[in-house]
């Protein structure tokens, strides 16, 4: 009975002590958690992702961005302009550091303005109506111009006694601007740079990359085909057709393939130039063919030689193994 | 008929009937149709001919209502927009997100690695690929001073923020990151392989840590951030700014 009473004693003092453990923070219990909690994620989502905007001068355009906060933490955003250029092989670079040299667009929202923050709570979603207004003494030129959204938590305190990196986050849409009078596309593709084998192995795919520099005054959108044929069968045994993308004035950019998205039927996605047959063999004619709108195609044509290195190495490899065993062969029989 | 002009009912209903008749014929006459919205109220604008769009949200001055969100092109005398991309049918949302946006990495310890994450994920689905591109706003610099932690030059001491390099020796003391994950530069082989965030007070471009020239959907790659210092590092606190910049394809 005793016993019982003791049992009973310890399991009440038990519950109590830890009902009351779990009641009062302790430091250490507490200092854990601090490090141990999950931030929340900045995440931010815009559309479209892309806007084109041709326009004569003396004329306006409004476009408007569905923004939303996808994240679970509040976020102070900041919109802006920046200019973008792009390097030697499309890629672009956003000049976030910079002011844009774009002059002509302005926030139509009443409660905000390009360059000053607002709060963007999480789960809502909001709208940029950008108002675009070029003076009637503009001249034709293109901007190509990127809205960027920088969020950063709105409640982001520092952190002091540690070592730290804070991220910042920017997303950005890209939007061409052509400034012109007709309307016209002056864009002129030429072929600046083609990485293309001469002579490859029979087992080995054909990869071609195509750049394109726009010479033209306007961005163009690429056009044409590669078409590869066997100068043996004197058949077309494959045609990529290119994706329609932006080359922009003065710049040059990787050009892909266009491939039907197996999502989305009517859509295109990009791919490379690769031709990959089991086997490929003999001379193959190869078609390049871009151009802009209103252009006159001028194809770019060579030759790619497809031999079975590989069979003849093999081949060679078991001629000389047949050899040195008809040598070992004779050797032996020459010693018996 | 002066009686019945007289007549007070008729005065009252006969204006009113008016008003009636033509709010019914103004009702059946087929128009374009649209809305706008604001927390409080949406108004649609169809295809009216100057004007085209949805815009919703806060309040605006429209001064004029050009433009548009929806999937196509249109174009009327002096402007032409053109939403989306011309070879994606469908207008796809770009979307960005960081997780661990706030890289703490505690109280640091001499010649040993100290290691954070950050995630990052992408959707570009409908948006004619992406980029994503990270630099730092200086090397992590002791508050209130000139002090900084320098930026890994690996174990060779020859990567740079445009070349990796094996970085596993604790004792080249640095600041660093790589890459797991989709699309990240085919550069980072494991993550043994680190450089230094491009230094922005340095003019240094920002560099590439995920791209593809196709659409897609939750794509998400691994920042693994890594530090070590010297016994000779001036005791403090040290920050920086590592700045993301996430765009579609163009």
């Amino acid at each position: 009975m005793k016993h019982l009473q003791k049992i009973l004693c310890a399991i009440v003092l038990a519950l109590f002590f830890g009902f009351f453990s779990f009641a009062t923070p302790s430091f250490s219990s507490f200092s854990s958690i601090a490090h141990a909690q999950t931030l929340p994620e900045i995440s931010l989502s815009i559309s479209p992702p892309h806007a084109e905007i041709l326009l004569q001068p003396g004329k306006s355009i409004v476009q408007a961005f569905n923004i939303k906060n996808t994240g679970s933490a509040d976020l102070e955003v900041t919109p802006f302009l920046a200019d973008f250029t792009v390097d030697s092989t499309g890629t672009p670079t956003v000049h976030i550091e910079k002011p844009s040299s774009f002059l002509f667009a302005t926030l139509q929202n009443l409660d905000k303005t390009l360059g000053v923050p607002f709060v963007l709570s999480a789960g809502k979603s909001d709208q940029l109506v950008l108002r675009i207004h070029i003076p009637e003494t503009s001249q034709e030129r293109d901007y190509y111009q990127t809205l960027v959204l920088q969020a950063k938590p709105s409640s982001l305190t520092m952190l002091t006694q540690t070592t730290n990196s804070q991220s910042l986050a920017n997303v950005g849409v890209h939007m061409l601007i052509s400034i012109s009078k007709t309307g016209a596309d002056l864009g002129e593709l030429t072929i600046e740079k083609l990485i293309k084998p001469f002579i490859l192995d029979s087992f080995m795919p054909l990869r071609l990359q195509i750049f394109a520099k726009n010479t033209g005054k306007t961005y163009t959108k690429a056009q044409g085909e590669v078409t590869i044929r066997s100068l043996i069968t004197n058949r077309i045994v494959t045609v990529f057709p290119i994706l329609r993308e932006n080359v922009l004035a003065g710049g040059v950019r990787e050009l892909h393939a266009a491939i039907k998205d197996p999502d989305d039927e009517k859509s295109s996605i990009a791919d490379v130039f690769i031709y990959h047959p089991l086997f490929l063999f003999g001379p193959y004619e190869i078609r390049i063919d871009v151009h802009a709108e209103n252009q006159q195609p001028s194809p770019v044509v060579f030759h790619v030689w497809a031999l079975p290195f590989t069979l003849f190495a093999v081949g060679g490899m078991g001629y000389a193994i047949l050899l040195w065993k008809r040598k070992r062969e004779r050797k032996f029989e020459e010693n018996l | 008929m002066k009686k019945f002009m007289k007549n007070k009912k008729f005065a009252t209903v006969f204006p009113i009937a008016v008003a009636l008749f033509f709010g019914a014929m103004f009702l059946m006459i087929p128009k374009a149709h649209g809305f706008m919205s604001s927390a409080d109220y949406m108004i649609q604008f169809g295809n009216i001919n100057m004007t085209s769009g949805t815009k919703t949200g806060g309040p605006y001055k429209i001064t004029d209502t050009v433009g548009q969100t929806a999937p196509g092109r249109y174009g009327t005398t002096g402007y032409l927009v053109r939403a989306g991309f011309q070879y994606i049918y469908t207008i796809g949302t770009f979307s960005f997100s960081l997780s661990n946006y706030r890289i703490d990495f505690g109280l640091l310890s001499t010649n040993t690695f100290a290691t954070a994450t950050t995630g990052v994920t992408v959707s570009a689905k409908g948006a004619g690929g992406y980029i994503v591109t990270a630099y730092e706003n200086a090397p992590l610099t002791k508050l209130g001073t000139a002090a900084t932690i320098p930026n890994t030059t690996c174990n060779s001491g020859s990567c740079t923020y445009g070349t990796v390099g094996v970085w596993t020796d604790a004792t080249k003391n640095g600041f660093g990151y790589t890459l797991s994950g989709n699309d990240i530069p085919a550069a980072f082989v494991d993550t043994t392989y680190f450089k230094p965030f491009a230094d922005f007070s340095q003019n240094q471009p920002g560099q590439v840590i995920m791209s593809n020239a196709a659409s897609g959907k939750n794509r998400y790659a691994v920042v693994t951030y890594k530090i070590s210092v010297s016994g000779s590092q001036a005791a403090g606190d040290y920050e920086n700014h590592i700045v993301y910049i996430a765009t579609p394809g163009y």
